[in-house]
């Protein structure tokens, strides 16, 4: 069959610029995808990845560049076109409503309502027929809040197949399902690609790319690398193009083993719907230790992060610091415990975007830079100048609010609050999820920096290849529960993503 | 024979709680909270007793009733859903601006004195049944529309897909809007259908019930029907419940202090006692209940990217 | 000309206050109009009404004070993350309170009794509103509803005490006994009505600007209204700062009222204080819910609000016509967005042009 040479490309964006306030999000990208490819967008965080695919899907505007599909110019004015179109995109937040059903989760916009009255039964029906053609396992009268990760995701891919979409764009997909899920869903873009569909793929982690995709297509800052074929490639020449330079690991410093820090002994706890989110966790972390915590998030990591340090109750277990009972101590008293905390939510929890730099940096320690209950504005100036320089947090002044700073600059902010004064014990959630490389490296260089200053450590992390860097020793957490302790250095990656999965690994690495 | 007449007060009364907080509901399941019921409603009372007075016919008061209810909650609309501004202060101006513009416009336009309003309709055969037929059977017509309307309202929000739009435009715009979903416009929708509602319900007082207007005429009721829509749980048919009790409460009121002047009931509360106890039940149940299935988007303006 | 960042940001806000003021008057001028009436005569009514003589300025300021006190009242709530709504209630409140204690312990010497009255207001008032805080901080229970409930309960208090109890039998409107002269406000200006009220709310806008810029309290405050989950994070207590939040929020509404009562009518009526709460709430919106630019924006409510009545008389024009006029002043308050829109309109216009 001879195709005319625009025709070849399902999907073809060229010349594609995009800014936003400061930054420029995509820079004049050439993007085509194949009918019955797989084809990866790779890049680190903020490269441009999803707005380029926001742009396909209708949901930005681009400022300059078109669209072509099947050889057609088209204009995304909104989702909507997008959809008609034939371009579905799962993304990286899942779009579904806790109280809708299933069902409604999947016809919501597409109700093939007759004169305006939906039929439930009959989409249930198309909707079982998709799962079974499809291998997605759902019943389609759960509750969404009821579903676990992976049974969300499979949710928001039965809404695509339902709309008969053509062009899937999955944006990180893998960053919440174990090892064998991420298996699974791609054998499920193998299928795709077979039907003659187009899928694109878009993630950071370059050993999934060379796994699944056709070809790759590299971005960094916002500019279009190179588009390489899979099988001509290799992992090292791909993290040259994403980073501009050789990766380096860092070099974790030996030290020798002391004292217990933490104590965390028999914890439980509920979360507000009652549920138990952690069942009997006990582990120990000594000084200068790092104790990694691996996981698919939402097995407990937070919550076992809020109960450490005051921000989450205990039904029962006893948490203690160098001796000291602090179970269900306040916050505050916690801190006075020299501990820190690096939490998961940067904007939300360990800043406030409308207060001004300083006012962040002193958050949780306020009172020692007031005299009978008012602000020494001059003490709190020459601390917070003093420590915006050491850790170089770019900002126009220490007055501007910390809403400005980028991702990576508000990590730094929080790690020159929670480092810059002595700490014994340091929790930090996700440290450098969504950073770029640079701020990456900064981020784990400072977390060695503290552990040879005797700190013990619990990092928790989604990213296994971290928790493998940093890690003295390895924990896993599945459905609130510790089901596993490794030190790093007997511990293997297919064993881990076994635990993660929740299957019953014995010490010879044999899933039961 | 207290109880008959009072419970059929009870449903005259609780027609225009009904309307307006059958439209609120809509409103606020779409993520628009609107605090400016009252003055949605005495627009719309406004409405009605002007369109009767011009043309004799009350009908024409209730068009007129529904269109300054449009007005309003378009002017509403305007502000918080294309602007993005602050629901709650958007609708302490419209009551502001509805108390004064409602007696401002009946006086620019000379009107005063009664009109023609509606008179009760007794329903053949269903208005002689012993103990319902005078309460539920000899009501005004309004009252009669009004139960086709929260029926077909309630068939509208959970059978068909503008309902499943509406729901989801509440809880995630953003999910909504990824499904190419008009966000804007389905909250646009649902505030004018509230404006609609609410001034059909504001009419009831100058048409039906004191068939006469002066200032203040609503004395609250809407700030009483927008806590049976948060107080219910969004749910219509508790709505409907809770507006019914209120009303009950407020005829019971309205009766009490010439009931206690003749001696018939002991002079156990003064009658503003009386007024005060939906609001105070408003609160107990608030407190009382633990879980409220708060529509997670309502009152956060929804912004593109 | 380089302007330190918070210039930049309180100017912006300036435009787009005085923006609403004008879109406002030239809605009223059209709604005047379109009745019959002159518009320029209005509103030459309204600024002689306000400013024409010692005495209506005088007028203006003592109607200053009311909003005054409530929007920094809604303000201080604001501050926690508390909408307090129910500045309305409060207002009376306060001035049910300064009733009570200005009518009954006359035989203290103004020095004591003065202070008394407005302790007792400011308190009372603080501790209810607090209720409301506890139903939110403990409970999450929603303050709009329960504060916008509580309006209309001590509206019926209110009337209640006015027509029975307290009511002046003396007098036939219902109004309540006077308070003793020992409990009137100082005037500030000879035969006029202008009482301390205004003064002591202008002390107290800056007491609470400063509180919020530059005590560890304020501080704590700002956190929980900004981020309860960073400022848990932070090892603030939470509900003990929604509680001091609400009890000053309450607390200053109630002074509302008991400068109407001790200060300007000596007495308590029905619909006396009606409307001055919302007012007090839009006020602070216009204000940008700082303390300072509150002042400014209550003054603009004072003058319309004490302008407008002479609007009736000069331009002949129905009562409704104040609440009417304040709230199309409300309304636009809300249309700032609209100058962020044209300035982005011609932002890219001017980039297309300059290709």
């Amino acid at each position: 069959m001879s195709l005319r040479p625009q025709e070849r490309y399902k999907v073809e964006l060229r010349n594609i610029a995009k800014r936003f306030p400061g930054v420029v999000a995509n820079d004049h990208i050439n993007f085509e995808v194949e009918a019955g490819e797989v084809h990866g967008l790779l890049g680190e965080n903020g490269a441009g990845k999803t707005t380029l695919m926001n742009i396909l899907y209708g949901l930005y505007q681009p400022d300059e560049g078109e669209i072509y599909l099947r050889g057609e110019k088209v204009k995304m004015r909104s989702c909507r076109d997008a959809i008609n179109l034939g371009i579905g995109m799962v993304h990286q937040l899942f779009m579904l409503i806790p109280t809708f059903t299933v069902t409604e989760s999947v016809i919501l916009g597409a109700e093939d309502a007759t004169r305006g009255f939906v039929n439930i039964p009959q989409a249930e029906k198309k909707i079982k027929e998709l799962s079974e053609r499809y291998g997605l396992e759902i019943n389609p009268r759960s509750k969404i809040w009821q579903l676990s990760v992976g049974e969300r995701q499979r949710v928001e891919i039965l809404k695509q197949l339902y709309r008969s979409a053509d062009i899937f764009i999955f944006d990180e997909p893998t960053s919440t399902l174990t090892p064998k899920e991420a298996r699974s869903l791609f054998s499920f873009f193998r299928s795709l690609a077979r039907e003659g569909h187009s899928v694109i793929f878009i993630t950071h982690k370059l050993g999934e790319a060379m796994e699944v995709c056709d070809r790759i297509t590299v971005l960094r800052r916002g500019k279009l690398i190179m588009t390489v074929k899979a099988e001509r490639t290799n992992e090292r020449e791909l993290a040259n193009m994403m980073v501009g330079k050789d990766l380096v690991a860092p070099i974790r410093p030996e030290v020798e083993v002391k004292e217990v820090v933490l104590e965390v002994k028999g914890l439980h706890a509920f979360n507000e719907d009652g549920n138990l989110v952690l069942k009997n966790v006990s582990f120990s972390i000594r000084k200068g230790e790092i104790f990694g915590i691996a996981g698919v998030a939402g097995n407990g990591q937070s919550e076992l992060a809020e109960a450490i340090t005051g921000l989450r109750k205990c039904s029962e277990g006893e948490v203690f610091i160098k001796g000291k009972n602090v179970t269900n101590a306040p916050p505050q008293r916690i801190r006075q415990q020299k501990v820190g905390y690096i939490p998961e939510e940067r904007v939300t929890r360990g800043s406030i975007p409308d207060f001004t730099v300083a006012e962040n940096i002193i958050l949780g320690y306020q009172a020692d830079f007031a005299r009978r209950g008012i602000f020494d504005s001059t003490l709190m100036d020459q601390y917070v100048e003093k420590v915006v320089e050491e850790y170089d947090v770019k900002t126009p002044s220490i007055d501007s609010p910390a809403r400005f700073l980028s991702g990576g600059n508000l990590q730094r902010l929080i790690l020159a609050r929670e480092l810059s004064r002595e700490v014994q014990l340091l929790i930090s959630e996700m440290p450098t999820r969504g950073l770029d490389i640079g701020a990456t490296e900064y981020v784990r260089r400072k977390l060695l920096e503290a552990k040879k200053m005797g700190a013990a450590i619990l990092l928790i992390s989604e990213d296994l290849d971290e928790i493998f860097d940093l890690s003295d020793r390895i924990g896993v957490m599945y459905k609130g529960q510790i089901v596993g302790v490794v030190p790093t250095s007997e511990a293997n990656i297919e064993e881990i993503g076994l635990l993660m999965a929740g299957a019953k690994v014995d010490v010879k690495g044999e899933a039961k | 024979m207290i109880v008959i007449p009072l419970l059929s007060v009870a449903v005259a009364l609780a027609t225009p709680l009904i309307l307006a907080a059958l439209g609120e509901t809509f409103s606020q399941k779409s993520g628009v909270i609107n605090v400016g019921l009252e003055g949605y409603m005495l627009m719309g009372s406004m409405g009605g007793y002007i369109g009767a007075k011009f043309t004799g016919n009350p009908w024409m008061g209730v068009l007129l009733g529904i269109i300054f209810g449009l007005i309003a909650s378009l002017i509403m609309a305007y502000l918080c859903i294309t602007l993005g501004s602050d629901q709650i202060v958007c609708g302490i101006g419209i009551n502001v601006f509805g108390w004064g513009f409602s007696s401002f416009l009946v006086r620019i336009m000379r009107l005063s004195g009664g009109v023609e309003g509606f008179k009760p309709i007794d329903i053949p055969i269903l208005s002689h049944l012993p103990f319902l037929g005078p309460i539920l059977f000899q009501q005004t017509i309004l009252t009669y529309l009004t139960v086709l309307l929260a029926i077909i309202l309630a068939i509208i929000l959970f059978r068909m897909s503008f309902g499943l739009r509406v729901r989801a435009v509440g809880e995630e715009p953003l999910a909504a809007d990824t499904l190419g979903i008009n966000v804007k416009l389905i909250r646009y929708l649902c505030v004018l259908l509230c404006g609609a509602m609410a001034g059909l319900g504001g009419s009831f007082y100058t048409l039906a019930w004191l068939k006469e207007f002066f200032e203040g005429i609503t004395a609250g009721r809407g700030f009483i029907a927008l806590a049976t829509v948060i107080v219910s749980g969004w749910n219509p048919y508790f709505v409907i419940g809770m507006c019914f009790f209120f009303a009950a409460v407020d005829g019971l009121a309205l009766r009490i202090d010439i009931l206690q002047y003749y001696g018939l009931v002991p002079q156990i509360l003064p009658y503003p006692f009386f007024r005060m106890i939906p609001y105070i039940l408003s609160i107990i149940v608030l407190a009382v209940r633990k879980r409220l299935a708060v529509p997670k988007a309502l009152g956060v303006p929804y912004k593109k990217g | 000309m380089k302007l330190p960042e918070r210039w930049k940001r309180y100017f912006g806000g300036f435009y787009g206050s005085a923006w609403s003021v004008i879109l406002g008057f030239a809605i009223g001028a059209i709604m005047i109009a379109a009745s019959g009436a002159d518009p320029i005569a209005a509103y030459s009514a309204l600024i002689d009404g306000a400013f024409g003589s010692p005495y209506k300025l005088s007028e203006t300021l003592a109607k200053t004070s009311p909003f005054l006190f409530s929007a920094l009242g809604f303000v201080a709530g604001y501050k926690a993350g508390f909408w307090n709504v129910g500045t309305e209630g409060q207002i009376l409140l306060g001035a049910i309170f300064a009733i009570w204690g200005g009518v009954n312990f006359g035989y203290l010497p103004p020095i004591l009794h003065i202070p008394l009255v407005c302790l007792l207001g400011f308190v009372a008032t603080g501790l209810w509103c607090m209720i409301f805080g506890v139903l939110k901080a403990k409970f999450g229970i929603n303050e709009i509803i329960t504060t916008l409930m509580s309006n209309y309960m001590v509206f019926w208090l209110a009337h209640y005490l006015v027509h029975w109890p307290w009511d002046d039998p003396y007098v036939h409107r219902p109004q309540t006994v006077p308070i003793a002269a020992s409990a009137f406000f100082p005037v500030l200006i000879p035969n006029t009505k202008l009482h301390l009220g205004i003064v002591l709310g202008v002390i107290c806008a800056f007491l609470l600007y400063l509180f919020f810029k530059k005590t560890v309290l304020g501080y704590n405050i700002r956190s929980v209204g900004l981020s309860l989950d960073a400022a848990k994070y932070g090892g603030i207590n939470v509900v003990k700062m929604i509680l001091i939040a609400t009890f000053i929020s309450g607390g200053l509404s109630g002074m509302a009222g008991v400068g109407e009562v001790s200060g300007y009518h000596h007495f308590l009526e029905d619909y006396m204080t009606e409307g001055y709460g919302f007012v007090g709430i839009a006020a602070a919106m216009l204000g940008r819910n700082n303390p300072l630019g509150v002042i400014l924006s209550s003054l603009f409510f004072g003058f319309l609000w004490g302008g407008s009545q002479y609007m009736v008389r000069g331009a002949e024009l129905p009562v409704g016509v104040i609440k009417t006029f304040v709230g199309i002043m409300i309304l636009t308050s809300l249309t700032g967005p609209i100058i962020e829109m044209l300035k982005r309109g011609l932002y890219r216009l001017r980039r297309k042009q300059t290709g």
